[in-house]
Parts: C-alpha cells; sequence; structure tokens
C-alpha cells in the first residue's frame, strides 16, 4: 500500500481512522498553538496526540465523536508536557517578533498579535475553553466533554475568559511584559508591543 | 361575507430575526485559529500517519 503521503497527494483512499485524523490535524495545530503559543511545540503535541490516538484506536467507539476524544487526548498530553518540564516557556522570542509584524486584522479592527499576548495571559483553563467555543466552534457541551468539566464551568470560564481578553485589549497599554499563567514561567523574553 | 383573512405570503408571516451582536473578540479568536488551520498541513505530518502502522497497540489513550 502506498504511503498516506502518496496517496493524500494523488486524492487516493486512506485507512479510516487515519482519515479522520488527518482532516482534524488543521484544527489540532490551531488549538495546540493556542495551549502553549508555540509553533514547534505545538505541532510536536498534536503528533504525539495523533501516535497515542492510533496506539488506542481500539477504545474509540466508532459512531461517537471522533472530534472531542481526539481534542481530549491532545489536552492531556498539553498538561502531561508542561508537568515534567516546569521549566518549559510557552513564548519564544523568535515567535514574539514575528507577532510584533503580524498585522491587525482587516475584518475585526484587532490586531492578532495583541490578542495572542493577551491569551498569553490568561489561566489556561479560561484559554482553553476560548480556543474550543470561541476559536474552533466547539459547542459548550463538546467542550465539556474535551474539558471534563460541567457546563456550567464551561461557560463561566468562557465568560471570564472572554470578559478579561476584552479588558487587556481595550485597555491595551502595558500588555507586555508577560506572564503565562498555564505554564507558571515569566514570559517576559516577549519584546514590548511597539506602541509606534 | 367571509370572516377569513387573506392568506398572506409566508415571508410576511415569519418574525424577523433579531441580529446576533458582533463579538469583535470571538472574530478575532476565529480568525487567529483560522490562520494557523490554513497555513496547510505540514509533510512530518503526514510522514507520521504512514509510520503509524507500524506502531504498538494499547487499550487507552494515556
Amino acid at each position: 500500500m502506498s504511503p498516506v503521503t502518496d496517496r493524500v497527494k494523488a486524492n487516493a483512499p486512506v485507512d479510516e481512522f487515519k482519515q479522520q485524523m488527518l482532516a482534524l490535524i488543521p484544527s489540532l495545530r490551531a488549538f495546540a498553538r493556542g495551549l502553549c503559543g508555540n509553533r514547534d511545540l505545538a505541532d510536536d503535541l498534536s503528533q504525539e496526540a495523533m501516535a497515542r490516538a492510533w496506539a488506542a484506536r481500539d477504545s474509540f467507539t466508532p459512531g461517537t465523536n471522533f472530534r472531542a476524544w481526539m481534542f481530549m487526548i491532545l489536552r492531556n498530553q498539553f498538561y502531561t508536557t508542561i508537568r515534567k518540564n516546569s521549566r518549559m516557556t510557552s513564548w519564544d522570542p523568535e515567535a514574539a517578533e514575528r507577532l510584533l509584524v503580524t498585522p491587525a486584522t482587516q475584518h475585526v479592527g484587532i490586531d492578532l498579535a495583541d490578542l495572542e499576548r493577551a491569551m498569553a495571559k490568561l489561566p489556561v483553563e479560561q484559554r482553553e475553553m476560548l480556543m474550543l467555543v470561541a476559536a474552533g466552534g466547539m459547542s459548550y457541551e463538546e467542550a465539556a466533554v474535551v474539558t471534563g468539566c460541567a457546563l456550567g464551568t464551561v461557560k463561566s470560564r468562557i465568560a471570564r475568559g472572554r470578559g478579561a481578553l476584552t479588558k487587556m485589549i481595550e485597555g491595551d497599554v502595558n500588555m507586555s511584559p508577560l506572564t503565562n499563567p498555564a505554564l507558571g514561567t515569566s514570559a517576559a523574553k516577549i519584546a514590548a508591543p511597539s506602541t509606534s | 361575507m367571509s370572516g377569513k383573512r387573506p392568506k398572506q405570503p409566508a415571508e410576511k408571516l415569519k418574525k424577523p430575526r433579531p441580529e446576533l451582536a458582533f463579538d469583535p473578540i470571538a472574530a478575532a479568536l476565529r480568525e487567529l485559529h483560522d490562520s494557523v488551520a490554513a497555513e496547510g498541513i505540514p509533510d512530518d505530518f503526514l510522514q507520521l500517519l504512514d509510520k503509524l502502522d507500524d506502531a504498538p497497540t494499547n487499550r487507552r489513550p494515556n
């Protein structure tokens, strides 16, 4: 059988389980990036989650929510990783440089770099809910399954997170140096946002 | 004289749907998500899918 790479490029059929994972890769990467703010780490987390899901594929019940199952594995992988590596930082200087030149979104009038910096300052439990629901379009119920929280907890974390983001972005002024409460690390490596 | 009222076109009977308030934070978050999702799938993800057949199978993901 041809490798997946060739089959995908040739639009040929791929194993159904792999096909489902393949379809989720963009969302998994986006969720992971939102959690840790680091492209390379996010991709590592996503790939590790895919490998774990594949190894545990017999435990997945076909017809149930594959997306929620995959996101749950990715989320667990994220928490396992940050527990194992307490010195891990989520933001690197190069990423910060790239963020500083990210243009403001034309549609919503909010600078995406500002948004990412504000997201990094949120407690991870609020950030993950915002990434799942507001950014990724999951339902509250689905986010509750992924995070193992009650529906009310999902809603309150989203409301608190959104409120905090609004305050930070509207207040705007000095959003750095950053401290990432998710990882308990100083992210002061981040350059101050340009005020020009 | 009939008491029946004339039928109106279905569109006129429908209640107008309230416009959802635009939430710039939610819109920016979606844009953030979509900007990553639109990057395309890196080759190493596809290579991982190729290699998975050789990986051992567990019963639980964690």
